[in-house]
């Protein structure tokens, strides 16, 4: 044991110092404000030290809302692990965390601690109603993983709901229905949109907020996920296609929305038409036509009309065709749409053209040429341009011909002065040209072309 | 053997293993432990001396001769490695002791692993945490409750100086702080602290790992205290759920042995024993506290009136799992038979249909077994 120092070692002690008026007066100052601050309790403490989402958890489950606790427990982990996954390089490295939006944990706090105390209570309309409102927040804020969440929760929660027949499954059912169409997992998503409408089926009191049964509304959705499946495996299976656009064509009509029912005639004779069956593409295409006509949907009968058109035109079918593309042209005329209606004379010009009626060509590829230029689309510009000079050389070869196997003084005379001043005269009376019969050859109409 | 301190050489104080006074009696196995009463020495003894009685001698005896710098590192090692073995050993008994709510028993091995910890990792070390909690709980379980704060502030201020504090150890200490208000009364302190416990234990291991069940059964013990019996309820369900599902897993790995080939079934079922059997017990104190907890939520359900028939089939079958993993099959086979009968009638099947396959594979397990 070492023993105690006895005594100061050299000599004599240096005096305390005592602290001068100022000084104290400080330390006085002090000591009051010190008295006048309330003492923090231990949860104030932990208040300052924890994160934020550490004292939101606290807050959870002191009150005992330990399923609250778990799911946004859940919900933060699957977000940073989800930017684990994708790396440094990703967009979502430097996003702001769930964990750091204060105004969103509280948000998810407040509801699901009342969806869990409803839950305890029984209640599942109310867990149903609140876990919607997160969703809706979530979707309106962008949060698509969230809203997702919430939507898929709300369907489970639905099936528990007792005493509506299932209306709250069938809006869960379409609710995620959309999510999912919107991820683009169009199968899974019309799977949720049939359950949705089976279990509208029944009920055709069901309404809406805009007044749109049920009923309709899952024809309607029926209607548009089945029309984007048949369009994504168009390629692949035609048959599966049409299949689809069939299903579509029928709850189309049992919507009893009229410009669905046109529209989707529409794209299943379309999609007949090339598969090759053209008499059945005819009758859903006339289907629409008459649809168009008793909406006097001016834009819809042109698209009609081309499309039966084209389809005569593949027949063989030559005069039909011809008599819907007029009628197209003239709808298009009467309501002023220039696009539609420079589409239709182009469409016309290269009929006549190939039918040799190179008159009525030119006439209607140059209508169609002015149109677009004073639509000023530079490529149908350019393609009616190319095509109203080849009708125009198609129109000229006949005379031409017979001019070049006459080959009589006036007619060549008449060829050299063409040359000259590009003026085409040699439809003007010829008797004096004719010195030759004509060559029965000539009269035949040329179809090469002069591109 | 008894001795008496004024015969001790001068300069040697040889005191009491538990209370540190003059000691009278000497521990005849390993001579190097000592004692102020018998009641004392019976005490370590069945707390923890009977397991490391041996292994004391070598650690405190005095250093012997050795010549060379190289030999004298090669024993200090040597005794490190010893006494770290030594910590983790008297603290497994001890956490296993306050499972089995043997309380008093528990502070001779707590206070042991607190010695070897002191010398091994020094005063103010993390390390000492684990030690102090034991010695907390067990405190608490004796309703000394000052000297239950004392350990556990001890404690609290050491996690608090080392911000790198592992997650696992703060969840403990939360745990025992929650016991502590609890115990004291003071509901609302105690909730917040097991919400702490419960956090971290979430961020260490999950939601819904049997290490993080604790705290929700103990919030659900306060809950139910306070008389809140609607979360009391949801958070005993949460518990039981979170066990039904971990033993389901053992169950199952276990009872896939029946379709390998007849001829090395016999070895192949052995080594997967044993491996099961390592899963579980991992920890023996996690043995001790599933018994303990599913009982106890058990005896709670069989008591309450207005309870859901399923709730009482899901714990029955999670204590027919443990007892068939304990190898109590008589237990097994009572609980399994009791749920049976509390999901019979009840409209969800699924429950009911694995709870018989259950029995079914039981029944073919002791068969083999015979």
């Amino acid at each position: 044991m070492p023993t105690p120092p006895r005594g100061p070692p050299s000599g004599r002690l240096q005096p305390i110092k005592v602290p001068g008026k100022a000084e104290r007066d400080l330390f006085f100052k002090q000591e009051k404000l010190r008295q006048q601050q309330p003492e923090l309790s231990k949860k104030q403490t932990t208040r300052y030290r924890n994160s934020y989402k550490h004292n939101l958890c606290l807050d959870m489950l002191q009150d005992g809302y330990h399923k609250s606790f778990s799911e946004l427990f859940a919900l933060i982990k699957q977000q940073e692990e989800e930017r684990q996954r994708q790396g440094e390089e990703s967009l979502m490295w430097s996003m702001v965390m769930l964990k750091d939006q204060h105004e969103k944990l509280d948000m998810l706090k407040q509801h699901l601690c009342k969806a869990e105390e409803a839950e305890r209570k029984g209640d599942f309309g109310e867990v149903y109603r609140s876990r919607y409102e997160l969703a809706r927040y979530f979707q309106s804020g962008g949060d698509k993983w969230l809203a997702d969440h919430f939507f898929t929760t709300c369907l489970q929660t639905s099936a528990q709901v007792k005493g509506d027949n299932g209306k709250t499954q069938a809006q869960g059912y379409l609710n995620v229905g959309l999510a999912l169409e919107e991820q683009g997992d169009v199968l899974s998503a019309a799977e949720h949109f049939e359950a949705y409408y089976k279990l509208s089926v029944d009920h055709r009191e069901w309404i809406q907020a805009d007044n749109l049964t049920f009923h309709t509304d899952a024809c309607i959705n029926l209607w548009r996920i089945y029309s984007s499946i048949a369009a994504s495996i168009e390629e692949e299976d035609p048959q599966e296609s049409l299949d689809y656009l069939i299903k579509a064509l029928k709850l189309a009509t049992e919507s009893q929305d009229k410009e669905l029912q046109g529209i989707a005639s529409y794209r299943l004779g379309h999609a007949y038409e090339q598969n090759g069956d053209g008499e059945t593409a005819l009758l859903h295409l006339n289907e629409y036509l008459k649809i168009c006509t008793a909406e006097s949907d001016s834009e819809g009968i042109g698209k009609a009309c081309d499309a039966i058109a084209k389809a005569y035109a593949k027949q063989g079918k030559v005069e039909e065709s011809i008599t819907y593309l007029k009628k197209f042209v003239e709808v298009a005329e009467k309501s002023g749409e220039e696009v539609a209606l420079s589409k239709a004379c182009h469409n016309l010009g290269n009929i006549f053209n190939s039918l040799g009626r190179y008159s009525e060509a030119t006439e209607y590829f140059s209508k169609s040429y002015n149109l677009s230029r004073s639509l000023g689309d530079k490529e149908a510009i350019s393609t009616n341009r190319v095509q109203f000079g080849i009708a125009m050389a198609h129109k000229m070869m006949k005379g031409l011909d017979s001019h070049t196997v006459m080959g009589t003084r006036p007619a060549l005379e008449r060829l050299i002065e063409w040359k000259n001043a590009r003026v085409d005269e040699f439809e003007n009376p010829s008797q004096n040209l004719k010195k030759k019969s004509q060559n029965p050859e000539s009269q035949r109409p040329h179809h090469h072309s002069l591109k | 053997m008894t001795l008496n301190p004024l015969a001790n050489p001068k300069g040697t104080n040889l005191n009491c293993e538990l209370c540190q006074k003059p000691a009278f009696i000497q521990c005849t196995k390993c001579r190097v432990t000592y004692y102020c009463s018998v009641e004392h020495q019976k005490a370590d003894w069945v707390g923890i001396h009977e397991k490391i009685c041996q292994s004391l001698i070598a650690l405190r005896q005095g250093a012997p001769f050795l010549p060379s710098q190289e030999e004298r590192q090669k024993r200090e090692r040597h005794i490190l490695m010893k006494k770290t073995t030594m910590i983790d050993l008297t603290r497994t008994t001890g956490q296993k002791l306050l499972f089995e709510g043997r309380h008093e028993q528990a502070v001779p091995a707590a206070m042991q692993s607190l010695r070897f910890a002191i010398d091994v990792h020094g005063l103010d070390s993390i390390e000492l945490v684990p030690s102090y909690l034991i010695l907390g709980e067990a405190s608490i379980g004796l309703g000394r409750l000052s000297q239950a704060e004392e350990y556990l502030a001890q404690a609290q201020w050491t996690v608090l100086k080392t911000p790198s504090c592992s997650n696992a150890i703060k969840s403990k200490l939360y745990r025992n702080l929650g016991l502590l208000y609890a115990a004291k009364g003071e509901y609302d302190d105690s909730l917040r602290q097991l919400a702490d416990d419960i956090y971290h234990a979430s961020e260490n291991f999950g939601t819904n790992d049997i290490r993080t069940s604790g705290g929700y059964f103990h919030m659900a013990n306060v809950f139910f205290r306070q008389g809140r019996m609607e979360i009391a309820d949801s958070l005993y369900r949460q518990v039981s759920s979170i066990w039904y599902n971990h033993l389901q897993k053992i169950v199952k790995i276990r009872t896939k042995t029946p379709d390998t080939p007849q001829g090395i079934g016999p070895l192949i079922i052995e080594s997967s024993d044993e491996n099961t059997r390592y899963i579980f017990i991992g920890y023996e104190a996690q043995e001790a506290e599933a018994i303990q907890v599913l009982n106890a939520i058990y005896d709670m359900q069989e008591h309450q009136q207005s309870r859901q028939p399923q709730d009482l089939a899901t714990i029955c079958h999670a204590l027919a799992m443990l007892y068939f993993i304990l190898m109590d099959i008589s237990k097994a086979k009572e609980f399994g038979r009791k749920a049976v009968v509390a999901s019979e009638g009840h409209p969800d099947d699924s429950l009911s249909r694995t709870i018989v396959e259950f029995m079914k594979n039981l029944e073919s397990q002791t068969q083999r077994v015979i």
